[in-house]
C-alpha cells in the first residue's frame, strides 16, 4: 500500500456525507498513520496553521462584512432603481434588470449567495406582480448570480490565488470580461425568450433626467468597486487593504448616508462574516495541509501522467476537464472543489503551456456556474428559499441559462484573450 | 438512555455558553481587524510611515476570529459536506452512517487538540516578531478551536446514538 492511496479515500468520504474539512485532514492522516509515519501528523496540523496565518485571506472576512453591509445598507435597492431606470421599458424589463444589477452587485459583493438572497428577495415578488412566472423569476436571479464571484472582487479568486500562488490583482483583471461577457450572454438569450413569450414591459422609458436621478442614487455605491478594483489593479492597495476600505466606506454609507442601518444591528452582522469566513478558513488551512501530502505522495506526478494519457491535445484535454469540473460543482461548492482540484489540475496545464491566470479563470467560472446547476448547486437553495419556489421546479426553468452559460464556459476556454487581454494591458502578466 | 440525556444536557450547556461568548468576542475582533488594517493604509499613504505590526496583528486577530466562531459554525451545520447520500439512506442507515461519519470526527479533533496542547507549549519558545509576546498566546486559539469543536462534535455524536435508539429525527 502505498500514501498514493489516500486520495481515493478522501473521495470516498466526502461522498458517504464527512464535511470536507475532516475528510481532507482524516484521509492523509489515516495514512500516513497506516503507513507507519505518526511523526509527519503534527506536520499536517502545523500546516493547517501556517495555511490559515495568512495576510491575503483576510480579504475573505472582510469582502463579505463588506457586501453584507452594503446589502443591509439599503444599497441593492438603489442599484435595482438605477438598472430599471436604463432597462425598465423594453419587453422582459425586469429580467434584463434583474441581470444588469446582478452585473452591478458583482462589482461590491464576492459572493453568488449574497447576489441571490439581496436581489432575489427584491426582486423576484417585483417580477412576479410583474407577471412572470414565480419560477422563471427565481431562475434569473439565480442563474445571473454567478456572475458575482467573477467580476472582481471574489472570494473564490481570492482562494485560488491563495492556494496556487498566483496574483490576486491578475486574477481579479481577468475576471472581469468574462463576468460581462456572461451578463451580456443571459441579457441575449432572455432578450429571445421575451420575443417568443411576450413577457411584459415593466414600466414606460425613463427620461434622461430620471435617469440622472437614478445615477445620482447609486453613485456612491459603485464608486465601491472603483475604488477597490482601482486601488489593486494601480498597485495601491493590497487586495486585503482595499478590502478593509471596502468595510469602512460600506460602515459610512449605510450608518450615515442611506440610514439603514442602525448601530445595534452590527455585531450580528459582523459575526455573521465571521462565522462564514471561519468556515472557509479551516477548509483552506486543511487544503494547504492535503496539499503537503499530495507533494509527499507524488499522487500529482501520477494523475498528470494518467491525464497526459487521455490525449495528446490541449484543446481535447481542456474539454475533459470542463466536463468534470462541470460535473464536480453539481456536487460541490466552488470553494471548496477549488482547494481540493486546483493543486492536483493546475499544475497539469500549466505544463502543457495554459497560462496559469487563464487556467485559474476557466476553472472558476466552470466551479462558479456550478453554484447554480442542480441537484446540489448552492444559490438553488437560497433561491428556493427567497421564493418560497421549489428547487426542482427552479431548476428546470434555469436550463436555458445553464446552456448560455455552459456555452460561455467554453468561449472563455478556447479564447485565452477574452480573459487575458486586461491583465496583459495592465501589466499583471507576460 | 438517560446517561446520553443527561450527557447531552451538559455539553448542551457547555456549547452554548461557548458560542455565547465566542460570539461576544468574535465581532470586536473582526472590527479591531478592519481598524488595524486602516490604521496602517494612513500611517502609510497619509503620514508616510508604515508601522511594523499591524499586519501580524491583525493575522493574530484573524486567528482568534476564527477560533471562537468556529464550534458554533460546526454546530449550526455550516461545515460543507456533500449529504446525497444520507438525505436518500433509509432511516436507520442514514442515522448510522451519520454517527460513523461524526465519530471520525471526534476522533480527528481528539487528535488535532491533543497536538495542539503541545503546540501551545512550543509557543512560549518563540516571541512575535513585531510585538512583545510569545506565540503560545496566538497558538493558544487553535486549541480553543479544537478543543470547542471537539465538544459540538461529542454532542452531535450523542445526538445521532440517542437517535438511532429512540428514533427521534436527528436535528
Amino acid at each position: 500500500m502505498s500514501l498514493t492511496f489516500f486520495l481515493p479515500l478522501f473521495l470516498i468520504l466526502i461522498l458517504i456525507g464527512m464535511p470536507i474539512f475532516f475528510a481532507m485532514l482524516a484521509a492523509p492522516g489515516s495514512m500516513l498513520m497506516l503507513l507507519d509515519m505518526d511523526r509527519d501528523i503534527p506536520l499536517l496540523f502545523r500546516n493547517i496553521y501556517n495555511g490559515i496565518d495568512s495576510f491575503p485571506l483576510m480579504a475573505i472576512p472582510f469582502f463579505m462584512l463588506a457586501g453584507e453591509l452594503m446589502n443591509r445598507g439599503g444599497i441593492t435597492l438603489s442599484l435595482v432603481h438605477f438598472s430599471q431606470s436604463l432597462l425598465g421599458h423594453i419587453r422582459g424589463g425586469l429580467a434584463h434588470v434583474n441581470i444588469f444589477s446582478s452585473m452591478l452587485f458583482a462589482g461590491l459583493s464576492g459572493s453568488a449567495v449574497a447576489d441571490t438572497s439581496a436581489l432575489g428577495s427584491m426582486l423576484i415578488p417585483a417580477m412576479e406582480k410583474n407577471g412572470y412566472k414565480r419560477k422563471f423569476a427565481a431562475a434569473i436571479t439565480a442563474a445571473s448570480s454567478v456572475i458575482g464571484p467573477i467580476i472582481p472582487p471574489s472570494g473564490i479568486m481570492i482562494i485560488y490565488a491563495y492556494t496556487m500562488e498566483v496574483s490576486v490583482a491578475a486574477l481579479f483583471a481577468a475576471g472581469l470580461v468574462p463576468g460581462l461577457l456572461v451578463g451580456v450572454a443571459l441579457m441575449a438569450i432572455t432578450s429571445v425568450m421575451a420575443a417568443k413569450y411576450d413577457f411584459p414591459i415593466a414600466s414606460k422609458k425613463a427620461s434622461w433626467r430620471e435617469r440622472g436621478q437614478a445615477a445620482r442614487g447609486a453613485f456612491l455605491p459603485l464608486l465601491t468597486p472603483v475604488i477597490i478594483l482601482g486601488g489593486i489593479l494601480g498597485g495601491i492597495f493590497t487586495p486585503t487593504e482595499a478590502s478593509a476600505i471596502a468595510v469602512a466606506y460600506a460602515l459610512v454609507l449605510s450608518l450615515f448616508i442611506t440610514r439603514t442601518l442602525k448601530f445595534k444591528e452590527l455585531p450580528e452582522i459582523f459575526n455573521k462574516a465571521a462565522m462564514a469566513s471561519a468556515v472557509v478558513l479551516l477548509l483552506v488551512g486543511a487544503a494547504i495541509a492535503f496539499k503537503t501530502v499530495v507533494s509527499l505522495s507524488h499522487v500529482a506526478e501520477d494523475l498528470a501522467q494518467y491525464v497526459l494519457g487521455l490525449s495528446d491535445s490541449v484543446y481535447i484535454l481542456l474539454f475533459l476537464i470542463n466536463i468534470l469540473l462541470f460535473v464536480v460543482g453539481m456536487f460541490l461548492d466552488a470553494g471548496p472543489a477549488i482547494i481540493i482540484l486546483g493543486p492536483i489540475l493546475g499544475p497539469v496545464f500549466i505544463s502543457m503551456g495554459v497560462d496559469p491566470v487563464h487556467f485559474a479563470i476557466i476553472m472558476s467560472v466552470n466551479l462558479t456556474v456550478g453554484l447554480a446547476t442542480p441537484p446540489m448547486g448552492l444559490v438553488l437553495f437560497v433561491a428556493s428559499s427567497v421564493s418560497g419556489e421549489k428547487v426542482e421546479t427552479i431548476s428546470r426553468a434555469i436550463l436555458p441559462f445553464l446552456a448560455v452559460e455552459i456555452l460561455v464556459i467554453f468561449l472563455i476556454t478556447y479564447f485565452p484573450a477574452i480573459s487575458m487581454t486586461v491583465p496583459r494591458l495592465l501589466g499583471l502578466v507576460n | 438512555m438517560r446517561a446520553v440525556d443527561k450527557a447531552l444536557g451538559a455539553l448542551g450547556w457547555i456549547n452554548d455558553q461557548a458560542a455565547r461568548i465566542g460570539l461576544g468576542i468574535a465581532w470586536v475582533l473582526v472590527a479591531v481587524m478592519v481598524a488595524t488594517i486602516l490604521l496602517q493604509v494612513f500611517m502609510r499613504y497619509v503620514l508616510n510611515n508604515a508601522l511594523p505590526w499591524p499586519e501580524e496583528v491583525a493575522r493574530a486577530l484573524m486567528i482568534w476570529m476564527m477560533a471562537l466562531v468556529a464550534a458554533p459554525a460546526l454546530r449550526r451545520g455550516d461545515f460543507v459536506a456533500i449529504t446525497l447520500l444520507p438525505d436518500s439512506l433509509p432511516n436507520v442507515l442514514s442515522r448510522l452512517l451519520r454517527l460513523i461519519l461524526t465519530c471520525v470526527a471526534v476522533a480527528i479533533l481528539v487528535v488535532l487538540s491533543d497536538i495542539s496542547i503541545d503546540f501551545f507549549q512550543r509557543g512560549f519558545r518563540t516571541r512575535a516578531a513585531s510585538f512583545n509576546l510569545p506565540r503560545a498566546w496566538v497558538y493558544l486559539a487553535m486549541a480553543v478551536c479544537y478543543f470547542t469543536m471537539l465538544f459540538v462534535t461529542v454532542e452531535m455524536a450523542l445526538k445521532h446514538l440517542k437517535a438511532l435508539f429512540v428514533g427521534e429525527k436527528p436535528s
